[in-house]
């Protein structure tokens, strides 16, 4: 038997191609042209039916000498018996199985006359069933183009949305990384306290958050909350959670109130059930007085000199946003000169290593007797101390640790406050000048401050007089507060007035380069306030405006330690 | 706020004691009018008593200064101190004034 190849009887151009490679392939051994257009036919039946009967296979052409007869042989997989007898007419003899699967199945084409079994011949057959019909090629081509650019915009697709999500995740980390104050020098001019925090999202964006920020020049709030969840809805939630805390403290002294009122807003619209724990702490740095209240968050510890650390285990409510209508408690602890505050999230103390352990306490508090005194330092300890008991193990949640030194409370003898009022009328600058010279005088304020904070004082009162009250100057019917106060490092200065909203600070400073002719006055106060002073804010409180100009004072104890 | 009033030469020299500022200002503008309208042209202010100065009296100063300046005149100023000098430099003012360490300077080559 000689093998002449193979015919695929699968797709539609499979079916028309076995034909006509059968019909040549026929012709070129017997030369018989009807003959090889019967077979070809045959073949193409054939092919048709076992296509609708198997998954796969092809048929199988071999040429056989039965004595002075020659016959093609065909041997192709096992068919169901209806789906090809016309086809089977056409062979002289058909042996095997109709059952698919289970044999193969050869058919007998006889050939009458002579019979080329040449091997040139031969040759000539293979290489005609061994061709590729230009349709087959036609539609490999397409189907491979096709399948070419349909996964090349599969990837397209699937890279720019996992890019965009990715790219839009990290903006989202980003914006809630800016959130979170990163400066831990701004107040580096207070020497009342020292502080520091670290926050790691267990993913791009998390639920953790603090917060620390003064209230006024006497009170420094701190907070750190810790919501139900991670990922983006933990984040959007903690930005809510985060910015009510803020705007609510800044009218406000008290953190059971705060929490109060902050539970209330999330809580009356929390459709999707979150929730989040938070310790909020308001430290007076004049007295060391720390009110606290804590709304289901991990109790934070204070260092006292070699105590050993101390848990502030009051709790005052439940997690925030969960029971609108809630009343929270506080607390109130004395912190002395050196007193430190560690307060944490669980992503601490859950932490979970490579063989499930949790992290816990106990740990956290050994780090904290022996660990360092300076507040970036603890900071640093603490996290590289649970990164270390974590190893491989992926982080489960996020981490946030900050920690608060206190200076100690300020000597009531270094600190002056003087607060009255004037009637807003331009001659009674005159009267608070005097007082604050007078004030300046008995506190003995060095002079350079002193002229400088006067001539301040003479700007912004001018201003608020001729600008705060729409009735314009000289009204009897409005006052205006004006209050100093002096500690060891800075002496601050408060205008308060009920006019309409006037941010004096929100404008454009003068162009002080041009020449005498073309100068005009107008702005020139305010920008001097700026210049020489060293702090100026203004903030809009209900219905006043409220004006603080600070000037550094040379003199005082430094910081407690130094990082 | 007190001024004193005296002519070196043809210079008008007028001392500040105590603080320009809003309330002070206007009576300083007083003065300074009436010598102007009496035709002083060259005027030295001498701020070696004058303990601050705000806008206000900068306003003053730069009023003047464009008052003589318009008749050939010229407002020198002399002898201030660190916080005067602050704002002179912070208000641009040390530019556009001829600034003196002190009354002798400031009288050579007026």
């Amino acid at each position: 038997m000689i093998p002449l190849g193979a015919l695929s009887f699968l797709g539609i151009d499979s079916v028309v191609a076995s034909r006509s490679k059968a019909r040549m392939a026929c012709e070129l051994i017997c030369g018989d042209r009807v003959a090889a257009a019967r077979f070809g036919t045959a073949v193409s039946v054939l092919a048709r039916g076992l296509r609708s009967s198997c998954d796969s296979g092809q048929i199988e052409l071999a040429l056989e000498n039965r004595g002075a007869k020659w016959v093609i042989v065909l041997t192709f997989p096992a068919f169901k018996l209806e789906s090809v007898p016309e086809a089977l007419a056409e062979f002289i003899e058909f042996q095997g199985s109709h059952a698919p699967g289970e044999a193969i199945a050869t058919a007998y084409f006889g050939i009458h006359g002579a019979c080329a079994s040449d091997e040139r011949t031969v040759a000539e057959v293979r290489a005609v069933l061994l061709q590729r019909s230009r349709d087959e090629l036609m539609s490999d081509l397409t189907a491979s183009n096709a399948e070419l650019r349909k996964s090349i915009e599969d990837l397209q697709r699937t890279t720019t949305a996992k890019e965009r999500m990715e790219g839009e995740l990290t903006i989202g980390r980003d914006i809630q990384m800016s959130m979170l104050p990163e400066d831990f020098d701004a107040y580096s001019h207070r020497t009342e306290f020292l502080i520091h925090a670290a926050l790691h999202p267990a993913r791009e964006v998390g639920g953790d958050f603090y917060d620390f920020f003064l209230i006024g020049e006497e009170r420094l709030c701190i907070c750190v909350g810790d919501v139900s969840g991670k990922g983006v809805p933990a984040a959007l939630f903690m930005a809510m959670t985060k910015t009510l805390i803020k705007s609510r403290a800044t009218n406000d002294v008290s953190p059971a109130s705060i929490l109060t009122h902050v539970n209330d807003e999330l809580g009356h619209s929390n459709d999707s059930c979150m929730f989040v724990t938070v310790w909020l702490g308001i430290l007076d740095l004049n007295t060391g007085k720390l009110r606290f209240t804590n709304a289901g968050h991990n109790p934070p510890f204070l260092l006292h000199e070699e105590d050993p650390p101390r848990r502030l285990a009051e709790l005052h409510g439940p997690i925030v946003a969960a029971v609108p209508g809630m009343t929270y408690g506080e607390s109130e602890q004395e912190m002395t000169r050196g007193d430190r505050l560690l307060v944490y999230t669980d992503g601490i103390t859950e932490a979970m290593n490579e063989k499930g352990h949790l992290y816990g306490e106990e740990p956290l508090v050994d780090c904290l007797k022996g660990g360092p005194a300076a507040v970036k330092g603890m900071v640093d300890d603490v996290v590289s101390r649970v990164w270390e008991f974590q190893g491989k193990a992926e982080q489960a949640d996020d981490i946030t640790v900050m920690a608060l030194s206190f200076a100690g409370a300020s000597d009531p003898a270094t600190m002056g406050v003087l607060e009255f009022r004037i009637a807003s009328r331009l001659e009674e600058i005159a009267v608070v000048l005097e007082r604050f010279q007078e004030f300046a005088a008995d506190n003995g304020v060095e002079d350079k401050v002193r002229r400088t904070t006067a001539m301040a004082f003479d700007e912004l009162l001018n201003n608020v007089i001729s600008y705060a009250f729409v009735d314009g100057p000289d009204d009897a019917e409005h006052s205006i507060g004006v209050r100093f106060d002096l500690t060891p490092t800075r002496l601050v200065l408060t205008v308060e007035d009920e006019g309409v909203p006037f941010n004096p600070f929100a404008h454009v400073s003068p162009d002080t380069s041009l020449p005498i002719a073309e100068r005009k006055i107008g702005g020139l106060g305010i920008h001097l306030v700026e210049s020489m002073m060293d702090e100026t804010h203004y903030t809009r409180k209900i219905d006043r405006n409220i004006v603080t100009v600070v000037k550094f004072l040379n003199q005082g104890e430094g910081p407690i330690e130094s990082e | 706020m007190q001024l004193t009033i005296e002519r070196i030469d043809d210079v008008c020299v007028v001392r500040f004691e105590g603080n320009l500022d809003t309330n002070t200002a206007p009576e300083a503008e007083e003065k300074i009018a009436a010598l102007i309208s009496d035709g002083a042209g060259r005027m030295l202010a001498d701020f070696r008593a004058l303990d601050y100065i705000s806008s206000a009296g900068l306003r003053i100063l730069l009023w003047t200064a464009k008052q003589l300046g318009a008749s050939n005149g010229e407002l020198r100023v002399c002898s201030l101190n660190e916080t005067v000098r602050e704002v002179f430099d912070m208000s641009g003012f040390s530019s556009i004034l001829g600034v003196y360490d002190n009354e002798d300077e400031a009288m050579k080559g007026f």
